[in-house]
């Protein structure tokens, strides 16, 4: 029987060289598919410098959108979807024990762009649940929608790090 | 679902002492009904390290903490 904190498999697929610049230096994709709503999800995984790995994914079926990161799929699984990109995120933390993450809410069609969106805080309430404070140390950007793990082990100074980190999605959000 | 028309945004305190926005969208529906959606966020700008006491009160207790 499954258990509360099971995700879906997922499969390692490619390491993406394209599209990389000065502070992007590869993506990671994985894909998984949903017993329940027969979806399949993409989940790429962009490493930048200094072991920050940003999560981001979306359904296959939106992958040509704009938006693809913002329509709802309305199949009423978060948690179980949540599971498996946490489990996805350990896979990463195996390949790289130095990794940091952060991940951004995007916003949908009853949010203001950018503050504190309705994913965001749904993905902060389960980031405090799972995750705990011995590797991590957790920081919130309200602003942004912006949600920062950053790893004890290879960050000595925080706040430079956290304020890079910071004006770089700024920069990428045009804000 | 629908369409925003506009935003109204209050900035309250809580019986704990928090300063929230109460920020509550107005959006038009397909039926030509209006919702109104109230939500509640920190407007502290910039980077916020999270605090036991945050922790404590944003988080779902059931879950259980899978990773240190």
């Amino acid at each position: 029987m499954a258990s509360m904190n099971d995700g879906y498999p997922f499969i390692f697929q490619m390491n993406d060289r394209s599209n990389t610049d000065d502070v992007l230096e590869y993506t990671l994709q994985y894909r998984f598919k949903s017993e329940k709503s027969n979806h399949t999800y993409i989940v790429r995984v962009e490493r930048y410098i200094e072991h920050s790995y940003c999560l981001k994914f979306f359904d296959k079926a939106n992958m040509l959108s704009d938006d693809k990161f913002s329509l709802r799929t309305g199949t009423f699984e978060p948690r179980t979807i949540f599971y498996t990109l946490f489990n996805i995120m350990l896979d990463v933390l195996k390949r790289d024990p130095m990794a940091s993450f952060f991940f951004i809410g995007a916003n949908d069609e009853k949010d203001e762009p950018g503050k504190a969106t309705r994913r965001f805080r749904v993905y902060v309430k389960f980031v405090l649940s799972i995750v705990g404070d011995r590797i991590f140390k957790h920081f919130r950007v309200n602003d942004l929608s912006l949600y920062i793990l950053a790893n004890r082990e290879n960050i000595s100074d925080m706040d430079t790090y956290v304020n890079r980190l910071i004006a770089q999605v700024a920069k990428e959000l045009g804000y | 679902m629908g369409k925003i028309v506009g935003t109204n945004e209050t900035i309250i305190t809580t019986n704990e002492g928090l300063k929230l926005v109460r920020r509550v969208t107005t959006v038009l529906m397909p039926n030509g009904k209006y919702r109104h959606p109230v939500d509640y966020y920190d407007p502290t700008p910039g980077a916020v390290a999270i605090t036991p006491q945050e922790r404590e009160r944003v988080r779902i207790p059931v879950y259980k903490q899978l990773i240190g």
